[in-house]
Formats: structure tokens, C-alpha cells, sequence
């Protein structure tokens, strides 16, 4: 099974190591505010007052990722600290997307993954500004390309970025997937 | 033989014609999706020990077959902090499948056969973890179970009908789905 998720709904899931144990949750999701992609999770104890921990899970030792679970394929998966590896991290929220010819196409509210072994950042949820693009005040869907331009900001995507915004997610990922193609074409 | 008519079954040492107990729970080996013993009180007999379970009880061939716990898995069962009815059967992509209802295996070789969920059963051989938290299984997706179609849960089955694109998945049984993708 192959879908999207917000990632936001991956904070308080479980991370489940392949031999069924739960050690802990997903206390945040951290992005690379460099490029945009996901760079891991930091966690905490189990329960609504689970307290930090300083283990961090890196999202190169991410066996999969799912709506239900964050699966590892042990606990040595999980980094004693996330030491340097979070500096110049921090999150996308909030961010203006902005395409190359200087459209504002809204703010990020929201960070869309793709699940299953290959999970990847994919796109953004996004308000859109005021009466614009029409569509009716409604979050929308811009998809995010391969590499981008992000200062912690502004996003920066190329203008046929919205061509491809979606007002759902389930027809989604038919435009992340055809935006991408349709850029690698471009550029070959 | 299902996982919930074995508990409770009387345990016959043959040596002396005594019953040594009932069997209160059972040792899972996942990675080679089998049971590998009983738990007998706090202590376990391994399935190698045992000529299977037979049709009244199982016989064990003295007290010295008994151990006490030897491994993690082993102390898992006996303290039953593993005992997998009852808790959420995740994939290894994160995806919950449901929670396990009971396990199907074979009463002479002790090889898990099938993983039943409350309205779904998928396969034994599926089984990688059976830890404190859940039940982990290989994922419909990765090269491991392709081809095995029959191990695969409904809604598996109607996502990969889904990615094929097949008219009138919405309204097929599991064996519909099963007939149009194979």
C-alpha cells in the first residue's frame, strides 16, 4: 500500500521496530530547511505527556512509513542524540511558496509525504492568498519538485508548479508524479 | 489448528501417565513463522520436544523436557508480554491491518499458516516480528511477497487493483480480486 499523508499526522505514531516494539513516539517532524526534504524525527516517551528524549531518529534508518506506524528495523536505528545533525534544520510551516516568476501561491500549512519503503516529501498543503487563483478559499495541494530553492522564507518552485496544484489529496499524487516528469523532460 | 484451541490443553508426561499441566500459552519463532514451544506455568517445552500437538493433549516424554526460559522470546511468552492476540498487525510500511483475532497453524509441524485478522486472514508466512506493542508483517509491496497474491489481505488487494487499474474493483469479493489480478 502506497499513498500521502500529512505529515503532521505522523506526530504522537508510534515508532515500531520489526520485532514488534514500540520504544517510543514521534514527538516532532524535522525538515532541512536547505532543501526541503525530510530529515528525521525527534521523539519522546509514550502518552500525552511523554517527556522528550534525546534519542532521534534520523530518516536514513526509516525502514518505512506509514499512516499507522513509523517502522524501524531495530532500536539501534535510533541516534543517541540528534547532535549537529539538526542544526539548520527546522521546519517549513509558515513558509510563502513562491514560483519562479514571482506568483505568491499561499502559505504552508502543511508538509505531504509519500509512504511505503521509498517515503519522500512530495508536496505542500497550502493556503492560498486571499480570492486568489479561485479557489474558493480552500487549502490546495502544490507539488514540490526534486530540488528547490528554500530560505526558511519562501519556497521557490518553477511556474509550472501551478499547473499541478490539487484542491485534494487523492488526486495528488497523479500530479506530483506527472509535474516531475513532466520537469525531468524539460531539463533532458 | 487454531492458536485459541490449543491454550488450555491438557499436558501428558508419558513417562508416568501424569498430566503436568495445561498448555498456557505458545512460543512464536516469527522469522520462521512457526511455534516453537509451550509455556507449561513458567516454564517451556520446545516444539522439537513434543511429537506436535495430538487430538486430546500434548504429550511430552518427562519433566526433562521442560526448561525454563532461555531466550527473550521464550521469557516473552511465559511472562505474556508477547502474546499476540488481541494486538493491531502493523506491515513493516506502517500500515495497521487490523487487530490479530488468532493464529492458524499445523498441529504436526507447528509451521504458521495463516495470521487471522476479525473479517480477513493473510499469511503465516508474512510474520516477522510479535513483539510487546504489535504484530509485524512483511509488507504487500516489497519484492519478498509478490507473486503471493493469496497471502494477501482484501484491502491489499483492492490497492494493488487500484494500481492496475481494474474496472469494477469497488464492488469485487476477495476472490474476485484475487481471479482479476492473478
Amino acid at each position: 500500500m502506497t499513498g500521502l499523508l500529512r505529515a503532521s499526522t505522523l506526530v504522537g505514531g508510534p515508532i515500531v521496530t520489526l520485532n514488534g516494539e514500540s520504544p517510543l513516539e514521534v514527538k516532532d517532524v524535522v525538515f532541512d530547511r536547505a532543501s526541503g526534504e525530510l530529515r528525521g524525527f525527534t521523539l519522546r516517551k509514550k502518552g500525552i505527556l511523554g517527556s522528550p528524549v534525546s534519542d532521534y531518529l534520523p530518516w536514513n534508518a526509516v525502514h518505512g512509513l506509514g499512516p499507522d506506524a513509523v517502522m524501524i528495523s531495530d532500536e539501534s536505528a535510533l541516534a543517541s542524540d540528534a547532535g549537529g545533525d539538526l542544526e539548520g534544520g527546522g521546519d517549513v510551516l509558515g513558509n510563502r511558496v513562491l514560483t519562479e516568476s514571482g506568483t505568491d501561491l499561499g502559505e504552508v500549512i502543511e508538509v505531504v509525504v509519500s509512504t511505503g519503503a521509498h517515503a519522500d516529501v512530495v508536496g505542500f498543503e497550502v493556503e492560498p492568498v486571499a480570492a486568489a487563483h479561485d479557489t474558493g478559499g480552500r487549502n490546495v495541494f502544490i507539488p514540490m519538485p526534486d530540488t528547490l530553492a528554500i530560505s526558511g522564507e519562501k519556497i521557490i518552485v518553477p511556474d509550472s508548479a501551478a499547473e499541478f496544484i490539487r484542491d485534494d489529496l487523492s488526486g495528488f499524487g497523479s500530479a506530483v508524479a506527472d509535474f516531475r516528469s513532466a520537469l525531468s523532460g524539460k531539463d533532458s | 489448528m487454531r492458536w485459541s484451541d490449543a491454550l488450555g490443553r491438557e499436558v501428558v508426561d508419558t513417562s508416568t501417565a501424569v498430566a503436568v499441566g495445561r498448555i498456557d500459552a505458545l512460543v512464536v519463532d516469527a522469522r520462521a513463522s512457526s511455534i516453537a514451544g509451550f509455556v507449561i506455568g513458567d516454564q517451556v517445552v520446545s516444539w522439537s520436544a513434543t511429537g506436535g500437538i495430538g487430538s486430546d493433549a500434548l504429550t511430552i516424554s518427562g519433566t526433562d523436557t521442560l526448561h525454563f526460559p532461555g531466550s527473550a522470546t521464550e521469557q516473552g511468552a511465559v511472562d505474556g508480554r508477547t502474546r499476540p492476540l488481541d494486538k493491531p498487525v502493523l506491515t513493516e510500511d506502517g500500515y495497521g491491518l487490523g487487530d490479530l483475532a488468532n493464529i492458524e497453524f499445523d498441529p504436526a509441524t507447528g509451521a504458521i499458516e495463516q495470521l487471522i485478522l476479525p473479517d480477513d486472514h493473510l499469511a503465516g508466512s508474512r510474520l516477522l516480528g510479535v513483539g510487546s506493542f504489535a504484530v509485524v508483517v512483511s509488507s504487500a509491496d516489497r519484492s519478498s511477497s509478490n507473486g503471493d497474491l493469496g497471502g494477501l489481505t482484501k484491502a491489499e488487494l483492492y490497492d494493488r487493483a487500484k494500481d492496475c487499474d481494474i474496472d469494477g474493483r469497488s464492488t469485487m469479493s476477495k476472490d474476485e480480486l484475487l481471479a482479476a489480478l492473478g
